[in-house]
């Protein structure tokens, strides 16, 4: 399981009312450029944590990237966000390659597409067609305390 | 009483309302979509957890949900996962996994967990 890199930017826009993780439509960007080398660097400031910076792969043969919420709630003062894994699965073609998948905010237009964090797999992928490519999303993707 | 595929359906539905009215919508209109989203999205989890009594580490109700969804791979259907879990993050998280809600909850039930975050 491939550990999730929250992006700084986030903290802000939950803070300042971007994000309704409960109601907003979650969805995942591919994208094989380092976070660190994209032009305007997405890792960077809280204006750049959004999709927009984000080179992404092409989606063309690719299934739905929505991401299903199955849980948002709190707990003793700790915010819990738990979602069902989601299974990418390429038809009619490749997709890829791509290493880096990225968790966004799909809902928000105030900034557009903000971004959550993203997952490092490590090295390139490409999904040939029919293949399929699962993300887990562990025990909980996001805690707030 | 909703079957799961008819929650599943309202909730989608629901939030893809939602996505179109958030640009536009007052903050309190927003607010009373959210309110039917979590709404569906606590009866999917009650009905998913079915008889799985409380958590052993903190009492609370665990949730049900769905872990992975059915899906092809090469021409083979890859069943479904449910899961028993308990949402409360401030201890080890416990799952129980099994091919259906039902299955889960038993596991659950008799102990058979796995800790998927210590």
């Amino acid at each position: 399981m491939v550990a999730f890199t929250k992006l700084n930017g986030f903290v802000e826009h939950l803070a300042e009312g971007v994000h309704n993780l409960g109601s907003g439509q979650l969805v995942v960007a591919l994208s094989n450029t380092a976070p660190g080398s994209e032009g305007t660097p997405p890792t960077g400031s809280t204006a750049a944590c959004i999709l927009a910076n984000v080179t992404q792969v092409s989606y063309t043969n690719l299934s739905s990237r929505n991401v299903t919420t199955s849980s948002s709630s709190q707990s003793s003062g700790t915010y819990s966000l738990v979602n069902s894994d989601l299974v990418l699965t390429s038809s009619g073609g490749t997709t890829g390659p791509f290493r880096y998948v990225y968790l966004y905010n799909d809902t928000p237009t105030s900034p557009a597409d903000p971004l959550i964090g993203y997952y490092d797999y490590g090295s390139s992928i490409t999904l040939a067609d029919t293949e399929t490519f699962t993300i887990d999303f562990a025990a909980t993707t996001i805690t707030v305390a | 009483m909703p079957t799961e595929q008819e929650l599943v359906a309202s909730i989608a539905a629901k939030k893809a309302a939602y996505h179109e009215a958030a640009p536009t919508e007052t903050a309190a209109a927003l607010a009373v979509r959210d309110a039917a989203i979590r709404a569906d999205m606590d009866a999917l989890c009650v009905m998913l957890r079915g008889e799985a009594g409380p958590c052993p580490d903190c009492g609370a109700e665990p949730i049900g949900m769905l872990k992975t969804p059915a899906y092809v791979k090469k021409g083979r259907e890859v069943p479904a996962v449910y899961a028993v879990r308990c949402a409360n993050p401030k201890h080890p998280v416990r799952m129980s996994k099994a091919g259906s809600p039902r299955a889960a909850a038993l596991l659950w039930n008799a102990g058979e967990f796995e800790v998927v975050k210590g």
